[in-house]
């Protein structure tokens, strides 16, 4: 499901039936996210993962053909059972074995956390940043500096389209 | 081997990052408009205009001609197209994570188990 309660954002939310104390575990930590992160019919391996503000994280996905497509970023914040947000990198080799499925450069994704009632939102905000971004982002080292983004761009196509 | 495609992808949507360009590309949807044309109903001076063409022209947005005078501009779908199917890709992607952590998350319910020790938080 896509939708745009802000239009500068590509949303993505679902809901599901666990507390979100074990959704937030399960959503950050390796062992877990091995289990089920990536689409069908790949397996996916946490490299490193430096689950801190500043920190690093690797994962690498499995294609059903044993290709490896690594890909990874930087925590820009952590902040328990609430909220991540991410730079996520998909980088050249990546690219590479993927030309089909082509990722713009450099992204900034920021997972929600939020109660509904027995059950846990996701909601995952992705934003598109341009290479100036990122090197604006790392000279200042927050949250500021993410210019450019997606704008509701799956609605705003839809109605170029029509 | 460097893709061509995430550079296009990205100038695409940082074209599209700004709602004068998105109001110009809506524009040039219905059909070819002049500099004067795309400038009056945005209250824009035609440099700034002009300005904003340009990165849509590099991104690969729209083009310009150069048969009359007045250089009308052209809406090129191409680069939108991938741009949409970026999106539906990456939805794509989500939504099947979404569905094994789904299944995931009922099968560590049932059997009860956390890997920290930590399980009386989860049992219900």
């Amino acid at each position: 499901m896509i939708n745009s309660e802000n239009e500068k954002e590509l949303v993505i939310a679902r809901d599901f039936a666990a507390p979100r104390e074990l959704v937030w575990r399960v959503w950050n930590e390796p062992a877990h996210i091995e289990k089920w992160f990536g689409p069908k019919g790949f397996r996916t391996k946490v490299r490193s993962m430096d689950f801190r503000k500043g920190g690093k994280w690797e994962y690498v996905m499995i294609g059903p053909d044993g290709l490896e497509y690594p890909f990874g970023g930087i925590y820009l914040e952590v902040d328990p059972i609430e909220r991540v947000v991410s730079t996520d990198d998909f980088g050249e080799e990546f690219q590479e074995r993927s030309p089909e499925m082509s990722m713009p450069k450099i992204i900034s994704v920021t997972t929600l956390f939020e109660d509904r009632g027995e059950a846990t939102r996701i909601v995952i905000k992705t934003i598109h940043a341009s290479a100036e971004d990122k090197k604006k982002h790392e000279e200042m080292g927050v949250e500021e500096g993410w210019a450019s983004s997606f704008e509701k761009i799956d609605v705003y196509l839809t109605e170029l389209k029509g | 081997m460097q893709t061509t495609t995430d550079k296009l992808l990205s100038s695409t949507f940082s074209a599209l990052a700004d709602p004068t360009r998105r109001a110009i590309l809506a524009r040039l949807a219905s059909g070819e408009a002049s500099v004067s044309e795309l400038a009056r109903p945005m209250k824009m001076t035609m440099p700034a205009v002009t300005k904003h063409l340009k990165v849509l022209q590099k991104a690969g947005l729209i083009r310009q001609e150069r048969r009359a005078q007045f250089r009308p501009c052209f809406l090129v779908a191409a680069p939108l197209e991938q741009a949409a199917d970026w999106v539906e890709q990456y939805r794509k992607f989500w939504e099947e994570s979404f569905n094994r952590l789904d299944d995931y998350l009922k099968v560590i319910q049932a059997q009860n188990v956390s890997e920290s020790g930590s399980n009386d938080k989860f049992r219900k």
